[in-house]
């Protein structure tokens, strides 16, 4: 490269030719005054004749070492002035030039270029630098193009929202035309176009019938690497041919991957190889870059909508789970009720009249009664006169039928009781007022606690039956671990019907505890009652917030909307209680 | 002596025939009809015009309650006696309500049912005895509540504790109300601790009733 030519454009032949012509003019201006110093010399010795040869001499001598004086003086003068002069227009103001470029650019201004003057070592340093600051540019631009997409494709989590608008953006960088998007359908292990933009309809349609066998596509999905087409170069594609007609003869094919995974395959399409954008193996690289962030928002938008299915599922089993349980917690309390309490009810009635009968029946006279019967010895019978003596007389046989009597009375208690536990029936019959009310009556006994009941908005209305069954149940829990945990003295709760959202708030005045750490912990045995009620109200499109103090008390706020559920709740709207 | 006519209502068989026999035993009282829900209790009422009915609470149907009413509407002479198994004053009251003069439970059916029937016969009330002291009870308690001699400290307040007064009597969490005021969560607890010491108010309870009083609720603002 370092031709002749490029010497005598250098900076060192520059100088040494500057210094050489300094010294020629020198040589000149000296030969110039000692000319003119012998000249005066000769012109004073002829006009004085009378002079003498040692005076000439020294009159020689003395111009001559004045003259040299003068020389070395003047020399040095030009030499400094013209290398002066020579530097700074070859070298500090270049310099000073590419200075400010550097501190344009410095603060990212990547567009500054350095002016090339000349070619010498400056020149070639400024090409240099701008060669640097273009690749600087690039490598840039590539950064913010990966930057911009990761914006894009990250700003959604619907997979055909996130493709399309990666699709744009890469066609806005790469200045192509066309491209789309093609992921493979598990099931019909067909390629899909999930996004296209500025694709021929043809195109469009052939690609539906891509069997995703062969065809480019298929090659980049199973290699994992891209490929590029130029000037039409032939490819296996349905689309080829359509592609063709409309002039784009440019195309490349890159995977979209995620964790070495190929989920799909992005296309790309120009007019023609030469006008599009840089396409170098660095830009390919840039391109796989893309396909990577393009491959991961697939496989976050996928695990989002796996995420959301799970959570609708998760929602519909548990609700599912709740109603079940509720239904079958009233079946089996309204078969406690009406079959067993009834059939009890019957043997205590039966029992009555046999009291009534056993004091009104005159034994001695009518004998033995079956009943009696039943309940003595053979032996007895064999001889009446011990079975008489030994034997149940009216007073015992009543007192014998009034403890089965209260036996059963008992047996009626508890099975009420055990329905009552399992799902009141005032919460059918009565509604959730008169529910809460009667089982905070026990609850108030049972707990040892001061019970505040207030119920505002509601009187005679009944609230939508799902709700009323959440509101109570909630309730319950909230109660309940008041009693457990929260060594309270009294507890409010309010019952709120207003506008068109039902509210309870539970507030006890106990040591109360660290909400946050724990309601946001995982679910375990210790929170998961909290977790439950707070499910409950999520369930109808309710919130339930706890705030606690420690050492100043709970309040559990639950609000479940209204609107658009079946009620009496809508009559009567400015009815209040006091 | 005439013999008191009984309609029986209830939709358990065994329930029924029990009654049945049950009353049969009493010489002044005569079953003339059995209704087996709601709706043929009104109308066998109607035709036979007992001068009490038996009647269940809980039935398919009309129930219980429903029945009561019409039948008490429509029969003045007719008197109603509850039978169930909800040992429960909110049914109680409901049955009140609806015009019934006795309530019986059926775990106490044998000794107390016949009672029952001659006491609301008469044109008097009878109720299972656990119940009088419930009603007592409440009287008592309406009673005592009813306390307007309570001092009103309402204007010591500030105008920020006022404020949390009513957002706290709404029902508005700590949190919504700091928001709301722009303060921050502990200083509406300290406001709310300094306002019910002010107002003497030992609970939320009791608050939101001292705020229903005041009228500081905007539902309740042509109210008390």
């Amino acid at each position: 490269m370092r031709t002749r030519a490029y010497y005598y454009h250098s900076l060192r032949f520059k100088i040494t030719l500057s210094l050489l012509l300094s010294v020629i003019v020198i040589l000149t201006v000296t030969s110039y005054l000692r000319y003119a110093s012998f000249r005066q010399l000769l012109t004073e010795s002829l006009t004085f004749p009378a002079a003498s040869a040692e005076e000439i001499i020294e009159a020689q001598m003395v111009a001559y070492v004045r003259s040299r004086f003068i020389l070395s003086v003047s020399t040095i003068v030009v030499i400094v002035l013209i290398s002066d002069l020579m530097m700074s227009r070859m070298v500090v103001s270049r310099l000073k030039q590419f200075l400010s470029v550097v501190k344009r650019i410095s603060p990212g201004n990547l567009d500054a270029r350095v002016r090339v003057e000349g070619h010498d070592e400056i020149a070639e340093l400024a090409q240099a630098f701008n060669r640097m600051t273009e690749e600087l540019q690039r490598q840039n631009e590539r950064l913010s193009t990966l930057n911009t997409l990761a914006a894009t494709v990250g700003q959604s989590l619907n997979l055909k929202e996130v493709l399309h608008s990666a699709l744009d953006e890469v066609l806005e960088l790469t200045r192509l035309r066309a491209g789309w998007i093609t992921l493979r359908d598990e099931p019909t292990e067909k390629s899909l176009i999930v996004a296209s933009r500025g694709l021929p309809e043809g195109a469009v349609l052939a690609h539906a019938h891509c069997a995703w066998i062969q065809g480019v596509c298929a090659e980049v999905f199973q290699s994992g690497r891209p490929q590029v087409f130029h000037d039409g170069q032939r490819h296996a594609c349905p689309a080829a041919e359509y592609l063709q007609k409309e002039g784009l003869v440019f195309r490349a094919c890159v995977p979209l991957k995620s964790k070495d995974l190929v989920l799909g395959v992005m296309s790309l399409v120009g007019v023609a190889s030469g006008s599009v954008w840089m396409f170098t193996e660095d830009s390919l690289d840039t391109l796989m870059a893309i396909g990577r962030q393009i491959g991961v928002a697939i496989e976050n938008a996928r695990l989002y909508e796996e995420l959301q299915r799970k959570e609708t599922l998760r929602r519909q089993l548990l609700e599912r789970g709740i109603t079940l349980q509720e239904e079958e917690r009233g079946r089996i309390a309204r078969e406690l009720h009406d079959q067993i309490g009834q059939r009890l009810t019957s043997i205590i009635m039966t029992l009555g009249v046999l009291e009534e009968a056993t004091s009104t029946t005159d034994w001695e006279r009518n004998g033995t009664t079956d009943w009696e019967r039943n309940g003595t010895t053979d032996g007895e019978r064999a001889c009446p006169e011990r079975s008489r003596k030994n034997g149940w007389a009216a007073p015992e046989a009543q007192a014998h039928i009034q403890d089965v009597r209260d036996t059963t009375a008992q047996i009626l208690k508890e099975v009420r009781d055990m329905a009552l536990h399992l799902r009141p029936s005032v919460l059918d019959d009565l509604g959730l007022l008169a529910a809460l009310r009667h089982y905070l009556k026990g609850y108030q006994n049972r707990a040892r606690l001061l019970v505040d009941f207030q119920a505002l908005g509601l009187d005679g209305k009944r609230l939508p039956p799902e709700v009323e069954t959440a509101l109570f149940r909630i309730a319950q829990e909230a109660l309940t671990n008041v009693a457990r945990h929260a060594q309270a003295r009294s507890v409010t709760v309010l019952l709120e019907q207003r506008e068109a959202s039902a509210m309870l708030i539970v507030e006890d005045d106990g040591k109360g505890f660290d909400v946050a750490r724990v309601v946001d912990s995982r679910p375990d045995e210790g929170n998961l009652g909290i977790h439950g009620m707070r499910e409950r109200a999520a369930l109808l499109g309710g919130t339930l917030t706890i705030e606690s103090t420690p050492g100043r008390g709970t309040t559990v706020f639950v609000r479940i909307p209204l609107e658009g559920r079946k009620g009496d709740y809508e009559q009567n709207p400015a009815a209040g209680g006091g | 002596m005439n013999r008191i006519r009984l309609l029986v209502a209830d939709d358990h068989p065994v329930v029924r025939a029990g009654l049945r026999m049950l009353l049969a035993t009493q010489s002044d009282m005569e079953v003339v009809g059995e209704a087996v829900d709601g709706q043929t209790a009104v109308e066998r009422a109607l035709e036979l015009k007992p001068d009490v009915v038996v009647m269940d609470l809980t039935m398919e149907g009309m129930d219980g309650l429903a029945a009561t009413r019409e039948i008490v509407n429509r029969l003045p002479q007719t008197r109603v006696v509850v039978l169930t198994m909800h040992d429960n004053e909110e049914y109680l009251r409901q049955a009140l309500e609806a015009g019934a003069s006795g309530y019986v439970l059926k775990e106490a059916v044998d000794t107390e049912i016949a009672v029952a029937i001659r006491v609301v016969q008469r044109g008097e009330v009878f109720l299972y005895p656990s119940f009088t002291r419930v009603l007592l009870g409440d009287l008592l308690q309406t009673g005592g509540t009813d306390d307007s001699s309570e001092q009103d400290g309402y204007e010591l307040l500030s105008e920020r504790e006022k404020e949390v007064l009513r957002l706290v009597a709404l029902g508005d969490t700590n949190r919504e109300i700091a928001q709301r005021l722009f303060l921050s969560v502990r200083t509406v607890e300290t406001y709310r601790a300094r306002l019910m010491e002010k107002l003497n108010l030992k609970s939320r309870g009791e608050l939101v009733r001292y705020a229903l009083r005041k009228g500081l609720r905007p539902d309740e603002a042509g109210g008390p």
